[in-house]
């Protein structure tokens, strides 16, 4: 089944959407099939039903039982390898 | 008094078995200024696998330098990656927007790949921004050409044929070292200088996004006065004096 990662950023909605394109790529490569959405931090509570993981670029509550990974590398490039990894052994569960 | 060569040496040393490092720390330890502390791993580089990274972070690059904080390789990333969000929302449909080299304006660039609902181009000497700009299917990418250091940026020092034949209605996205109301807009890096001030000459609308640490310091190559910037986008830790000296001088500063 495939895995719903939401992925929220601060202001802009732009921000989200390079990541989540990162996020696709990556997994494509591993063939893990993802679906994400997108959101605003402060849309997280209300739409976080229903994913497996959130990933964001800034700080989120109101997750409940979702797992949150807080990365900035794939927008700085650095440390891009140990995110994705992270990712992957969140989803395998 | 330690020699240039022996606090490389430690530098060398001190990065390899802490894998990372900030410039700030680097500079607080060996009790040196932060521009020779970037002229030290600048020289490191040459020879060993040091590589300054986004946002004034030092690495110690192997197979697995992946495996870094990022936190730690980045000196005040979420107020950068705040700075960078707002001057996205300042680009309009159709513009023309150069992409000051800096690793604010470079995140400024990278979420602008992720604008969908309106197109533009941008300009810009990072191979490697453009790499990222290239696969939005919004935006044209332009890059500047000359001489690539780093494997990734370009000094567009001597083939500047782009500012030659263009107009004169840019949004420069532009950052600095050094932000003084006195002194000015101060740049480190003296051979992006001159491309900087190519870049202003062509611009109307100039965004300078510098985070607050940048205020009140000056380096060595002075890019312009802050007459020439339409707007300062920073953060909530600026000293209120600046922001008055700013707006003296007729620059709209936005705090995000």
């Amino acid at each position: 089944m495939k895995k719903r990662i939401l992925v929220a950023c601060g202001t802009a909605i732009a921000t989200s959407t390079v990541v989540a394109r990162k996020i696709e790529e990556e997994m494509a490569k591993r063939g893990i099939q993802v679906d994400t959405t997108q959101c605003k931090a402060s849309e997280v509570p209300s739409k976080v039903e229903g994913h497996d993981l959130v990933v964001t670029t800034t700080f989120v509550s109101g997750t409940g039982d979702v797992p949150v990974i807080h990365s900035v590398s794939f927008l700085t490039g650095v440390g891009i390898e140990k995110d994705i990894e992270t990712i992957v052994e969140h989803l395998k569960d | 008094m330690e020699t240039r060569k022996e606090r490389l040496e430690r530098l060398r040393t001190k990065i390899r078995v802490e894998r990372q490092a900030t410039i700030d720390e680097l500079a607080r330890f060996f009790n040196v200024s932060t521009a020779t502390i970037r002229r030290d791993i600048k020289a490191l580089e040459v020879e060993t696998p040091v590589v300054q990274t986004v946002g004034g972070g030092v690495l110690y690059q192997t197979e697995h330098s992946g495996a870094v904080d990022p936190r730690a390789g980045a000196h005040a990333i979420q107020e950068k990656i705040r700075i960078a969000e707002y001057c996205t929302e300042l680009v309009h449909d159709k513009d023309d927007i150069l992409i000051g080299p800096g690793s604010t304006t470079f995140l400024t660039g990278k979420i602008l790949s992720g604008i969908t609902d309106r197109s533009f181009r941008i300009i810009t000497n990072s191979l490697e921004l453009a790499i990222e700009t290239s696969v939005a299917p919004n935006v044209r990418t332009v890059i500047l050409g000359g001489e690539v250091f780093n494997r990734h940026s370009v000094y567009p020092d001597r083939h500047l044929e782009y500012f030659a034949g263009c107009h004169n209605e840019h949004m420069l996205i532009m950052s600095a070292d050094g932000v003084d109301p006195d002194i000015g807009v101060t740049m480190f890096e003296s051979r992006l200088v001159e491309t900087v001030r190519r870049m202003i000459a062509v611009s109307d609308r100039i965004v300078l996004a510098a985070d607050s640490s940048k205020f009140g310091r000056a380096t060595y190559n002075r890019v312009c006065g802050l007459d020439a910037i339409s707007m300062v986008v920073t953060d909530h830790n600026i000293d209120d004096a600046y922001i008055s000296r700013l707006e003296e001088q007729g620059c709209r500063v936005e705090i995000v």
